[in-house]
């Protein structure tokens, strides 16, 4: 049974300024698409004509029921014209999926509960609107959007078809904390098999199963998860892994090995399994570690999409950091220069690409002072204003730096999917890498390169 | 008829710590010394840069809490050719003298009077991780008004 997952590197789609590293020269660096439906429905036009005249890649659409679940702050627009109001674009995707999300959040300002989907009818109606939604929302650009002529020419112009569609159909899913589990499971289980009632036959179904950590690291409930979604008649074809907040980096043994597990547990029988926020870890791991031939597929966002709260953060400032290959991580601008130094990355141009990277955009920076030129990596404009009675200096990005990290990262990555190695020469560097950084950036920085190696290998 | 009951004491004035960064800066400009407060280096915000004989210093203002202050200043080393510390509200102890001549960054004492706002506690060694580039940054945003 195809699994709708092409191949091991997922990205995610985050906003329209991302899609110029989605193409050209990019194209060729990643497997498949992932984005969110409340893009589709905020710009159903150009994510068609991106997806199916530009791309051209096989994609998937979170449709992000989990969002309803939370406080209904997350929806509402913080512009001046619209404060207060739900986004459009939710509001869109609400209108489309209907009752009983429709009904708690516009008739009765509150974010939706188990209870709400006890009437069977109801929630098959709502999966069948979540699946269609999928299904349809992007060709019907091509047919009856505001913009189907215009879409249709684009297509015609390029020579591409005129339908696009989703390699796979997420059912409905909500976040599973300890707190709830059962009740939400429940739910969850019960779409998943409304879920595949509406499905157009051959289609792919994904579970989409959203826990804390919490959930994670407590046996019972990751084996009763396991089991329920494994003794599901609905028997979904992959299941795509969201745990709350799980950065890679900052994982103890335990975490990782619980995390191993989990992924472990939901293949077995030969399941598919795709972590939606992963990093490094992930990927040796799938490649040649303790999740070959389970985990069949990692993505991430841009730059910030290796791990994600399920309860949206918003605010803070954009901070452009360099991905540092040798320790696999995205480090502040001192932490990332410091590194550098220690690992002899400034003595020469070619030290820094023998050392650090030699990526495309590495070897179009780093062309003779390393020092001073890795600055397009870390250049900012500061911007100085007073909150709250304070002088506050603030520092942003400059567009180039931004440009260059974001451009080096999609390198990198490309890279870390692809490049022929072993485990144990991963493992190796990462020790090596551990040990000469440890004292000059900090274990906060280097620590998981200790943590990995020893779970990376497994048994073996 | 003159009162023979004296008012109370003055008390001593307590400020926040841009309160103490502020009084710096106000005399350092009063001497036509480039400085910023707030300054931008590498993701940090340095309390106090100024440019001293050609030579760029930054100070980090703490009032109590020396071993954040010296994680700050070991930061500044990026950018600057010597890093501070200011204890603005306690004597500097022992152990904190020790680890910032360990560390390399020096130690200085706010002054209330008229002229060069700092007494040197203990000289800074010269920073050996400067990078031009994020000096540059600094000095940039560095002004006499």
């Amino acid at each position: 049974m195809p699994t709708g997952i092409k191949d091991l590197h997922l990205v995610r789609f985050g906003t329209a300024a991302d899609s110029c590293y989605f193409l050209d020269k990019f194209a060729d660096t990643y497997d498949q698409i992932v984005i969110n439906a409340n893009m589709v429905a905020h710009m159903p036009a150009a994510v068609a004509t991106f997806l199916a005249v530009r791309a051209r890649k096989p994609f998937l659409i979170d449709p992000q029921t989990v969002a309803f679940q939370h406080d209904l702050d997350h929806l509402l627009s913080t512009s001046k014209k619209s404060a207060g109001e739900i986004k459009k674009s939710w509001l869109r995707l609400i209108h489309s999926y209907g009752g009983p999300v429709k009904e708690a959040i516009l008739s009765r300002s509150r974010r939706i509960l188990p209870d709400d989907f006890k009437s069977t009818k109801e929630c098959r109606d709502f999966c069948s609107r979540v699946v269609a939604f999928q299904s349809r929302e992007l060709a019907n650009e091509f047919q009856s959007g505001e913009d189907a002529d215009y879409v249709k020419f684009l297509a015609e112009e390029e020579g591409a078809g005129t339908l696009v569609s989703p390699s796979l159909i997420v059912a409905p899913y909500f976040f599973l904390n300890a707190q709830f589990f059962d009740e939400w499971l429940d739910v969850n289980l019960r779409c998943l098999e409304f879920g595949r009632q509406a499905i157009e036959k051959g289609k792919p179904l994904a579970a989409q199963l959203v826990i804390s950590q919490e959930v994670l690291l407590a046996d019972k409930m990751r084996s009763k998860l396991i089991q329920n979604y494994h003794g599901s008649g609905a028997k979904p074809d992959v299941f795509l892994l969201w745990i709350d907040s799980l950065n890679e980096q900052e994982l103890s043994v335990d975490e990782l090995k619980a995390y191993v597990s989990l992924v472990q547990g939901l293949a077995e029988g030969g399941h598919a399994v795709v972590n939606l926020y992963g990093g490094y870890f992930s990927v040796a791991a799938a490649r040649f570690g303790e999740l070959k031939d389970k985990l069949v597929g990692i993505c991430h966002g841009l730059e910030y999409g290796e791990s994600k709260p399920v309860v949206p953060i918003s605010g803070g400032v954009p901070v452009a950091k360099y991905y540092l290959p040798n320790v696999h991580a995205r480090l502040p601008a001192r932490v990332s220069t410091r590194a550098i130094r220690e690992l002899g990355g400034f003595t020469s141009a070619e030290t820094f690409h023998q050392r650090i990277c030699s990526c495309r955009v590495c070897k179009s920076v780093i062309r003779g002072n390393p020092e001073q030129e890795f600055s397009h990596f870390t250049d900012t404009k500061v911007s100085a204003f007073w909150r709250s009675g304070r002088r506050v200096a603030m520092e942003f990005p400059t567009a180039a730096t931004s440009d260059n990290c974001a451009r080096h990262y999609m390198w990198r990555k490309h890279l870390e999917y692809t490049e022929p190695t072993t485990i144990e020469k991963v493992c190796q560097g990462l020790k090596d890498n551990f040990e000469k950084l440890k004292d000059p950036i900090g274990m906060e920085f280097v620590g998981h390169c200790a943590i990995w190696p020893k779970v990376l290998p497994g048994r073996a | 008829m003159k009162s023979s009951i004296s008012g109370p004491p003055p008390r001593t004035m307590r400020r926040t710590e841009q309160g103490y960064v502020r009084a710096a800066l106000v005399a350092l400009r009063r001497l036509g010394i480039p400085c910023a407060w707030e300054a931008a280096l590498l993701g940090r915000s340095v309390d106090l840069a100024l440019l001293q004989t050609n030579a760029l210093w930054t100070v980090e203002f703490k009032k109590r809490d020396w071993r954040r202050a010296l994680g700050q200043a070991r930061d500044h080393l990026l950018g600057a050719d010597y890093a501070y510390v200011c204890l603005a509200e306690c004597q500097p102890s022992p152990a904190f003298l020790h680890a910032a001549r360990d560390a390399g960054i020096g130690v200085l004492r706010l002054h209330t009077r008229k002229g060069w706002p700092f007494e040197v506690v203990a000289k800074a060694r010269r920073s050996r991780e400067t990078l031009a580039f994020a000096r540059d940054r600094v000095i940039k945003q560095l002004r006499t008004t």
